[in-house]
């Protein structure tokens, strides 16, 4: 159902998007600057996390390790460059890539709502406005030549200045398409009085921001309103108190390509402005109050609305900091529970515990029973390799009606499986059997499941080579090689059902000396393949290219076929354990196997 | 009856090895009684089938079986002979 409703969205939205590029060149700039802006974030994200478990980690670390730090680290930050925004999603890629936490991430962006109020005072008391922008395009440059060069740091480096580029790319884009909306902004037509009037222009000033991308230009336009007494003083503090949870959008833009860690910073960020917003606007005549009274004391003028707007936006932010603060560890709880992980996608070891590491006999069985897991997914990816169903693999319809069942190449992602279903299995067993115990360890069992699961990895790997020529050759025209591949799949079909009987126990019961004749037909039908190769390429129905894959895929499949018997000889046991030991001692060597193939060609 | 036990219990204990070449000489002849059978088995089965291919395939494997199980009465000839409380002849029951 998910996956048709996939399939359904993103060609909808792509034809949504599509159409309005066509209709409106201002909807495209927009969202080009959206995803150019994704980008950035995208690229911020895969540099910071070159200086992983390195020095910036450890820098981050001590500079966030305590509450006081991380808001001072955010104040300053925020005030060198002159964008609450940028420290904000730069903040959300720190805490993506695992660098810092949840609680010093929400520190750092508390800190920056207060560190972007000196912008205010700098563009209102000295004229100074720091344009971080204008460095845009070095940035690029620089992060691009940084990004084509082999040192794994210097490429962090590139990345995190193309991403900061990129970033800044983007606003610029987002700003050009709604340009046009700015000039049909005209404040004096909403003016109301009161606690409704209060309400609405901080929802104007939340949109003019969120369309302008910039609490700093919304200022502006405020400081103009005011002046042409377009609009009162209070509605001009409830537009400022807007500004600010209006610029939270980037932050919010920041964590749509986030993990879940991002989108619980953004959350926090959001939280934070609209409950000091909600704080400001009702005791907005005590906060009114304190601004007169501050500027009295620092000796603002009366009519210097600019500057009071400074001291207003400091001092209510300042206000939402002494009230988070406190709850920073709820809000913590909070959102963890509100914004979850995706379930994982990799497959968790269901039998590894604590509980069975107790005793000899249980760390054994709990290897077993996962390692039995990892041969059971490692089944599926077989079968889908060999562009088979599963079911159909192990069914009792004729092989040959299977391949033709099967007869085209299935797209099938062998490495995206392999990620996800056996490589943290596969790690899982490995971590557990370094901490079995000594005498565990050295034990025959537990050194023959080890080596079970190495046959699995051979097993996969040998697929993984194979499919791709068989891929192509099973589709081709040529039916010399095509059937020789179909071969080669079927071989394996087989083994594979045999060893199945053999395992679910539908055989006479030597479990593991049943493996044996499997092993005969193998070297058996080696000898015979090489004959006929030989035969296919002196009367050229296959060319020497053609030949070179097929010795060498046939060399994979016997490969495979080898590990798959090895699997099941190591992961096997008859009933009572001295008889494992047993057969384990009777069954043949390869040697022994060869001379009976001898005697059965004399 | 507890004395007997004890008396058991520290007679293993006195000769471990012996005890072990004991326990391997029962289950390998578990092992090559399974394989006696099996083989049987396998004859009967070759005498039956009517498909060519299965026929050769249980050729074979009766081929394995006999190896296997020459193997087997070898091995076990060798842990008789080890065996101070036995002699190689006896190996000869297994086949």
């Amino acid at each position: 159902m998910k996956r048709t409703l996939g399939n359904v969205l993103l060609p909808s939205i792509l034809l949504v998007l599509a159409y309005g590029f066509w209709i409106s060149p201002d909807f495209k700039a927009i969202s080009a600057g959206v995803a150019i802006f994704l980008f950035g974030m995208l690229a911020l994200e895969e540099g910071f996390r070159a200086f992983t478990g390195g020095t910036l980690e450890q820098i981050l670390k001590r500079s966030t390790n305590r509450l006081w730090k991380s808001l001072s680290f955010g104040i300053v930050t925020t005030t060198i460059m002159q964008s609450s925004s940028l420290v904000s999603v730069i903040t959300i890629s720190f805490l993506s890539a695992g660098l810092i936490g949840l609680s010093e991430g929400l520190g750092i962006v508390f800190g920056a709502n207060l560190g972007t109020t000196t912008g205010a005072w700098l563009v209102a008391g000295f004229g100074l406005k720091v344009n971080i922008a204008a460095y845009a395009m070095p940035m690029l440059v620089f992060g691009v030549i940084l990004i084509f060069q082999s040192a794994k740091k210097l490429k962090g480096l590139g990345y995190i200045l193309a991403g900061l580029g990129f970033l800044f790319l983007g606003i610029h884009y987002m700003k050009e398409g709604f340009e046009t909306f700015r000039e049909t902004i005209n404040l004096a037509e909403y003016a109301v009085s009161g606690y409704p009037g209060l309400f609405l222009f901080a929802l104007i000033g939340v949109a003019a921001t969120v369309i302008m991308q910039s609490s700093h230009a919304t200022l502006v336009i405020i400081i103009t309103a005011l002046a042409a007494q377009q609009i009162t003083y209070e509605n001009a503090l409830a537009l400022a108190i807007g500004a600010n949870i209006g610029t939270t959008i980037t932050a919010i833009l920041g964590a749509l390509g986030s993990n879940e860690k991002g989108r619980q910073l953004a959350g926090g960020h959001l939280i934070f402005n609209v409950v000091t917003g909600f704080v400001a606007i009702l005791f907005i005549h005590q906060f009114k109050s304190s601004v007169d009274f501050i500027s009295g004391i620092v000796g603002i003028g009366e009519q210097d609305y600019t500057l009071k707007l400074a001291v207003f936006h400091t001092l209510f932010n300042l206000a939402g900091i002494l009230i988070m603060v406190p709850l920073i560890g709820r809000l913590v709880h909070f959102l963890e529970k509100v914004i979850r992980a995706a379930p994982s996608q990799f497959a968790v070891p269901a039998y590894l515990n604590e509980s069975a590491l107790a005793f000899a006999d249980t760390a054994i069985e709990a290897v077993r029973n996962e390692t039995l897991r990892v041969y059971d997914n490692a089944h599926e990816i077989i079968a889908r390799g060999l562009s088979l169903g599963r079911s159909d693999m192990f069914s009792d319809i004729p092989i040959e009606d299977v391949i033709k069942r099967h007869s085209r190449a299935l797209a099938f992602d062998f490495d995206a499986a392999y990620e996800r279903d056996i490589k943290s299995l596969y790690g899982a067993i490995i971590t557990f059997c370094a901490r079995v115990p000594a005498e565990v360890q050295s034990s025959h069992e537990l050194s023959r499941i080890r080596t079970a699961n190495q046959n699995i990895i051979t097993v996969l790997k040998g697929i993984k080579h194979l499919q791709k020529n068989m891929n192509e050759y099973i589709n081709s025209d040529n039916a010399y090689i095509r059937d020789e591949y179909n071969r080669i799949r079927s071989r394996i079909i087989r083994v594979i059902r045999r060893l199945d009987k053999i395992g679910s126990g539908s055989e006479p019961d030597v479990t593991v000396l049943s493996l044996d004749a499997l092993k005969l037909t193998l070297e058996e039908n080696a000898a015979i393949l090489n004959e006929r190769l030989e035969r296919l390429i002196r009367s050229h129905h296959i060319s020497a290219d053609m030949g070179v894959s097929l010795i060498n895929d046939s060399n994979y499949s016997y490969e495979i076929i080898r590990n798959l018997i090895s699997v099941s000889s190591n992961l096997f046991h008859a009933g009572a354990r001295a008889e494992t030991e047993a057969e384990h001692m009777i069954a043949l060597e390869d040697h022994e196997i060869s001379s009976v193939l001898e005697e059965k060609a004399k | 009856m507890k004395l007997r036990k004890l008396l058991k219990k520290l007679n293993d204990y006195l000769h471990e090895e012996e005890k072990q070449l004991h326990d391997k000489d029962e289950s390998l002849a578990r092992v090559l009684k399974k394989l006696k059978n099996k083989e049987l088995d396998i004859q009967h089965k070759i005498e039956i089938e009517m498909d060519e291919s299965e026929r050769k395939f249980l050729e074979q494997e009766l081929k394995i079986v006999h190896s296997q199980r020459e193997k087997g009465i070898r091995l076990l000839s060798d842990i008789r002979g080890r065996s101070s409380g036995h002699k190689p002849e006896e190996a000869k029951s297994g086949s």
